[in-house]
């Protein structure tokens, strides 16, 4: 670099400890950044082409991977645009207990978020504490599905696992333990006079260019515009459910954080109604429930755990094309299916939230100063692998 | 606004653009245009109330045709946030290019680029066509998405 | 046998051996960093609720872990880019620990033990201090890394920002004592500390102490989630020991100096006590080490403030108050007359 260029390129990434799996092309003049341009596709694994040559049953594990802290949406809105082509729906029973594991996993999946932006602007506490504060949703959730993360819970017709038994009493303790919590989150963290100094008024998203750029998800609630999938197109239990849209107004990097926070609150508040409400019933179709032998069917009333029946091994989807779409954690998933008859999607393409606010790194990110890169990028609740796919 | 009301809306306000619009309850509209028409129609879209793009679908049929799918949406009218527009252009199979809706979608910029760089698709006016997005910067080779490259599969289902 | 033991006692005992080796120098230091470093994240820990570290000595909950991480370091291969400016790159940590180190020989310990007293103690103890970041900003330009550049600038930036206020507040505290002489200073205080005699002058001071040892909220030259390590980058094995030392050492000098300034120094000890140089030297310690415990305490509270916020608390806050400061000792000066 010689003594004239104004300018210095930086490159934030892979190997950052702030970057995740993605580089950061900044271009800075002094402390404040010209342009910085993503460049990802480090943790590509090709899922659209993978689905092309899996079964549909073996395309549920490969959808969830890449979004890990979030795998419930994906799950669904695959299985969604399956039961779509298929034409069913689940038994109500299973539409709950979808709408259970959802909210638990939007529980986690925002704790994740805040505790990585917590450490990307200094605060090792607020890190500590969300991830600690992860444990008792996720041991939620593994009582649930039997797995801590990739929970492959949803299936065509139905769900994988009956409630365990009391249940409802471990949420409501989990529950309570995190509505507590949460003002110590408050107090240490979020009315912190450094964390506001550092997240009120950077990167601020205006409503109007939230709308132009399609961003997905908080971020996009948190510039003001009430768009929930849930309410425009509700799908699951939530119809019976009585909740509201978290929005904020301003759009800047606090925001989105407290557009997490009050979606946490909210979920807490939605999981008590589902358990509530909870119909008694079947938790798979009764397409597929006469399709298994009655031997099975009686281990399955014994355990609670359904038994695939056998032409879910070679399950063929109608020809047809479906389009599904799910609130996850992180925004909306989108699934579009193609389907010619056969055992494999013709064309599967998934467009998760991460992808979609991908394009916000770009335009958030002029004329902030290098310090805020991080306060932006953690305030996006951005995910690599969910958006290298 | 339901259904057919918003699909009678369309088809008044596509009128001279040629376009084939068919629906597929409750909430998908197919709009079928030829690339030279795409843009028009998209600001037609627009006009609509339709600002923002969801997902580019590029699909590959063998020798015979390409298709791009765009799916539209509102956030602004929350009435239209339900209906989901799919504007679909096919492309010949030997020149798969379509003009870039970024101009009149900017939500469309990874989405093109994407399918740009796995499906091999180009879209005239992006600026990062010739650009790799998620394969890496050494990539040759026919498009990974492109149904002639196959995949080695193993175990039991190969 | 004896004589030549009793002898060396003795010269262990000489203030001009004992303060730069002992207390305050390299021995106390030396065990300081490795128990304030295993506090650090013992304190972090207890706040984050986690155990921290535990199993190296689990009998006093891990209390030398930070010695199995010297060891580690110890024996790590120093790596050294080639690209780096060689001589500029080793030698700047050295010079970096050798200066933290340096101003310990002017702090006295009691009013009569002391490795040299001057009318100007104050004043060389400041000047000391000061070097050390020139050295850092040095290593981010010889580490030739844009992570060590920009963090080695961010060093010198955050410099110029708390220097000028830190020495105005130290320097109101010679105004309100009519010395800068550091014993004389100290005795002053037999009755009421410096820090309650003119608080804005402690408060200031305090504030700037942790932001010129990279203490949070202030951890911005080496912010780990902006710029990796700042301009301790390239640095690895016991080359990266010495420059993470280098700040706790300064923290610590800053500290001492603090607890000389406004707390009193070794009062309230009776007179005597002060004939050995154990008790009073405990003293003055004990009050350095609460004030280097409330540093490493604040990276469980807060995250880190930008650059710019940095350089408005430094310019826009610490200024006029430590220039208030000045005017606060000038008046009690005047009304009591001189202290």
């Amino acid at each position: 670099m010689s003594l004239e260029e104004r300018e210095l390129e930086v490159l934030i990434g892979p190997q950052h400890p702030a970057s995740g799996h993605m580089r950061m092309i900044a271009k800075i003049d002094g402390d404040i950044v010209v342009e910085l341009r993503p460049n990802i596709g480090y943790v590509h694994r090709s899922v659209e082409k993978l689905a092309e040559a899996k079964k549909f049953l073996q395309i549920i594990p490969l959808v969830e991977r890449p979004s890990l802290a979030d795998t419930t949406a994906n799950n669904l809105a695959y299985v969604m645009a399956l039961e779509k082509l298929l034409g069913l729906e689940a038994p109500p029973r299973a539409q709950y207990l979808r709408t259970l594991l959802a909210e638990i996993n939007r529980i986690h999946s925002h704790l994740y978020g805040l505790g990585i932006h917590g450490v990307m602007i200094g605060s090792s506490t607020a890190y500590m504490w969300c991830f600690g504060d992860r444990e008792p949703f996720i041991e939620l959730a593994q009582e649930l599905t039997g797995a801590r993360l990739s929970y492959s819970y949803i299936i065509p017709g139905g769900v994988r696992r009956e409630l365990p038994s009391r249940f409802t009493e471990k949420v409501e303790k989990a529950l309570r333990y995190m509505e507590n919590r949460m003002k110590d989150y408050f107090n240490l963290y979020l009315n912190n006079p450094v964390t506001r100094a550092r997240l009120e008024g950077v990167g601020v998203l205006s409503k109007e260019d939230a709308i132009r750029l399609g961003v997905a998800g908080p971020n996009l609630r948190a510039s003001g515009v009430p768009y929930d999938v849930r309410k425009v197109e509700p799908y699951a239990a939530y119809p019976d459910i009585d909740f509201d849209i978290i929005t904020e107004k301003v759009g800047d990097a606090f925001a989105r954080v407290m557009v997490r926070v009050k979606e946490i609150q909210e979920s807490i508040r939605i999981i008590r109604q589902v358990l509530k409400k909870m119909p008694e019933g079947p938790i798979l179709h009764e397409k597929y429930i006469k399709a298994i032998s009655p031997k099975m069917r009686e281990y399955m009333k014994e355990t609670g755990e359904v038994k695939f029946p056998g032409i879910f091994a070679n399950l063929r989807i109608p020809a047809g094309e479906a389009i599904s779409r799910v609130e996850g954690g992180r925004g909306e998933v989108i699934f579009h299916i193609i389907s010619d008859g056969k055992m494999s999607p013709y064309r599967m393409r998934m467009v998760t939230p991460s992808f979609r606010n991908v394009i916000l790194f770009e335009h958030l990110n002029r004329g902030v100063r290098v310090a805020d890169i991080p306060a932006i990028y953690g305030s996006l609740d951005y995910f690599p692998p969910e958006a290298d796919r | 606004m339901n259904f057919e009301e918003l699909k009678s809306r369309i088809e008044e306000g596509l009128r001279e653009l040629s376009a084939e619009i068919s629906g597929k309850e409750p909430n998908v509209i197919n709009i079928n245009v030829s690339r030279d028409k795409i843009v028009e129609v998209a600001k037609k879209l627009k006009a609509l109330g339709f600002d923002h793009v969801k997902a580019v679908t590029a699909i590959d049929y063998p020798n015979e045709r390409f298709e791009v799918v765009y799916i539209a949406s509102s956030y602004s009218n929350l009435d239209l946030a339900f209906f989901l527009i799919n504007l679909r252009t096919d492309l010949p199979y030997n020149d798969p290019t379509t003009p870039s809706l970024i101009e009149v979608w900017p939500s469309a910029f990874y989405q093109e680029h994407e399918e740009h760089d796995l499906m091999g698709i180009v879209f005239e006016g992006h600026p990062r066509m010739g650009e790799r997005l998620l394969l890496p910067e050494s990539y040759e080779g026919l498009p990974p998405l492109r149904k002639e490259f196959k995949i080695k599969t193993e175990g039991i289902n190969a | 046998m004896q004589d030549l033991l009793s002898f060396l006692i003795s010269l262990l005992f000489r203030p001009c051996i004992f303060i730069p080796l002992i207390f305050p120098g390299l021995t106390v230091i030396f065990i300081m960093l490795l128990m304030i470093i295993w506090l650090e994240r013992k304190i972090a820990a207890k706040v984050q609720l986690r155990y921290g570290p535990l199993y190296v000595f689990k009998p006093l909950g891990g209390v030398i872990q930070t010695v199995a991480d010297l060891l580690k370091d110890l024996f790590q291969e120093p790596i050294i880019p080639k690209t780096v400016d060689k001589i500029a790159f080793l030698l700047t940590p050295i010079m970096l620990f050798g200066l933290a180190y340096l101003p310990t020989v002017v702090i006295p310990v009691s009013p009569t033990f002391y490795a040299f007293r001057s009318d100007l103690s104050l004043l060389l103890l400041l000047t000391l201090t000061t070097l050390a970041p020139i050295f850092t900003v040095l290593m981010g330009w010889a580490s030739n890394n844009k992570f060590s550049l920009i963090g080695g600038l961010r060093e010198g930036y955050l410099v110029i920002s708390y220097e000028i206020p830190m020495f105005l507040s130290a320097l109101s505290m010679a105004v309100l004592y009519g010395s800068l002489d550091l014993v004389d200073i100290a005795e002053a205080q037999k009755g009421i500390w410096g820090l309650f005699l003119n608080p804005v002058a402690g408060i200031s001071m305090l504030v700037l102490i942790y932001m010129s040892t990279g203490k949070f909220p202030f951890e911005i030259p080496e912010a780990e989630s902006e710029i990796v390590a700042g301009a301790y980058t390239e640095y690895s094995g016991i080359m990266y020991g010495l420059v993470m030392g280098a700040s706790y050492v300064k923290l610590y000098v800053l500290s001492l100096v603090y607890a000389i300034l406004f707390l009193g120094g070794w009062n309230p000890l009776p007179a005597s006590m002060m004939d050995n140089p154990l008790l009073p030297g405990a003293m003055l310690f004990a009050k350095a080490f609460i004030l280097i415990a409330i540093g490493v305490f604040l990276r469980a509270v807060y995250p880190r403030f930008r650059i710019d916020q940095a350089m408005n608390i430094g310019w826009k806050m610490a200024l006029p108050f430590s220039i208030l400061a000045i005017f606060i000792s000038l008046g009690i000066v005047t009304i009591t007359g001189g202290m």
